[in-house]
């Protein structure tokens, strides 16, 4: 295991701070993100000897981040149907990926530019979060997003473009439902 | 500014924000220095309180089904028609309750739920070591997460035992192949078929609000709910056996409660049976609910929930 663990942090290090993002922006709270990459760190940990090519580390580190967080997903969303799911700590999660307006922590006058797009991301499906997210915050190509989420590339480039449209119509409705000009908009 | 370019903006902004604060990787990898002692008796006593918690709830849904199932044979036998005689051929599926009396079934019951308690013991043991993989933080929301569940049916299956077998004794008395025939006028006796149609709608129907006031109680313990601390009292417990006592002592002062082997009921005024039942089963709920709540509060405090 410790020899296991020094080649992990070697590969590990380089893409740390990068998957760790990935990680925070699919969430709805930073804590929830660090949450979900201790977790998808600890499988990746568990499950190193099954990575047979060094070089393919930080795809498949990005990989086991995606499927951490859709099982979190499924898992939040068969929470909900279940009578005991109020007080679940991760049950808020199904309800932002069901674009519930009501529960998002919408700011339209927010200072901090980050947390409302933070409620909006949450509002989408999860397959397009982590479209949108490598796509425009992570710099990631769409053929290498196909490859992450198994999806042909056209897919992808339907996933980003619904995402990116629902994230507007959210921006929109925020906006017109709390009356509050968008910032800069001379309309 | 239009919607777009506020997007963009935004989204170029939590990018930002989820780069800053980096956790150190010593953070998230398995700690290589000597164990920590205190966080090791914790784990055991959640793995203890999750085992037992699960078991709770299988062998509390075990004692609800059985209780339906026995019901569900039971009215089945009223569709089909009673024998007119001695009712040899008036089985239940799967058991002959024809000729079983109440301590028999009772036994049974409790037998089928202490197995399924013990075979859950075990199975969640395991299911909680695989899980939670040593993680505090694991093993305590997977604790919460069945928390719920087992007060709901902790409270539900030993409520719906007591009930079968409370009311089947004080109601039918010991011979509870009676529940079989609509009257006893073959050895003489009176018209029982009232008395025993009674007796069945009383259980089905108190079994069934018991699990609904259980799903309630659940519920509020997961939303951590402050009315939870009258139930939690330590009155509660003495008052429910108080209630307990009385109804009791009513029963055989005023309706003569077939308990011996060779009391049938002979008279019944429906009105004052039914008080009885409710009294008794309130007091029977009080109990169970005060019991498992305290120990749910000793939980909370042993594991750091």
């Amino acid at each position: 295991m410790r020899v296991g663990n020094e080649r992990f942090r070697r590969l590990l290090e380089p893409v740390h701070p990068r998957v760790l993002a990935f990680a925070r922006c699919l969430c709805r709270s930073r804590e929830d993100g660090d949450d979900l990459y201790q977790e998808a760190v600890l499988r990746a940990l568990a499950k190193l000897d099954q990575l047979q090519d060094d070089a393919a580390f930080r795809t498949w580190l990005f990989r086991i981040v995606v499927s951490v967080h859709r099982n979190r997903c499924r898992r939040a969303f068969l929470r909900r149907l279940l009578p005991f799911a109020e007080g679940e700590p991760d049950s808020r999660e199904s309800v932002a990926i069901d674009g519930d307006y009501r529960t998002s922590d919408w700011s339209p006058d927010a200072a901090d530019a980050s947390s409302r797009a933070r409620a909006a991301l949450a509002t989408l499906p999860a397959v397009q979060r982590e479209a949108i997210v490598l796509h425009e915050l992570q710099d990631f190509q769409v053929d290498e997003i196909a490859a992450l989420q198994n999806v042909s590339i056209s897919a992808v480039k339907s996933r980003l473009s619904r995402g990116r449209e629902r994230l507007r119509a959210y921006y929109e409705k925020r906006f017109a439902s709390d009356g509050v000009p968008i910032p800069g908009d001379a309309r | 500014m239009n919607v777009d370019k506020l997007l963009t903006t935004d989204l170029a902004a939590l990018a930002t924000t989820s780069r800053s604060h980096v956790l150190p990787i010593d953070a998230l990898l398995p700690a290589s220095a000597a164990p920590d002692i205190t966080a090791d008796q914790t784990l055991l006593a959640l793995g203890r309180i999750y085992a037992h918690r699960v078991a709770r709830t299988v062998a509390g849904s075990v004692a609800v089904v059985m209780t339906f199932a026995f019901l569900a044979g039971l009215m089945l036998q009223s569709w089909k028609g009673f024998p007119d005689d001695f009712p040899d051929d008036s089985s239940l599926p799967l058991l002959d309750l024809s000729t079983v009396g109440t301590r028999w079934m009772g036994t049974v019951l409790l037998l089928f739920m202490l197995a399924s308690y013990v075979l859950a013991l075990g199975v969640a043991d395991r299911v909680f070591d695989r899980r939670t993989e040593g993680s505090l933080d694991r093993a305590r929301r997977l604790v919460r997460g069945i928390d719920g569940w087992a007060i709901t049916f902790g409270i539900a299956g030993v409520v719906a035992f007591t009930t079968l077998i409370g009311t089947i004794q004080v109601t039918i008395g010991r011979d509870s192949w009676l529940l079989m025939v609509e009257t006893r006028e073959w050895s003489g006796g009176p018209e029982i078929g009232p008395t025993v149609n009674l007796c069945k709608w009383n259980i089905l129907v108190i079994t069934a609000i018991a699990l609904a006031i259980s799903m309630m109680l659940g519920r509020a313990c997961i939303r951590r709910a402050s009315w939870l601390a009258w139930l939690e009292h330590g009155a509660i417990i003495p008052l429910g056996l108080a209630l307990g006592f009385v109804t009791l002592y009513l029963g055989f002062a005023l309706e003569s409660l077939p308990i011996t082997e060779y009391d049938y009921v002979d008279e019944h005024s429906a009105p004052l049976r039914q008080a009885l039942t409710i009294s008794g089963v309130t007091a029977g709920f009080l109990v169970v609910a005060g019991w498992t709540l305290r120990r749910r509060r000793r939980e909370i405090e042993r594991g750091g929930l």
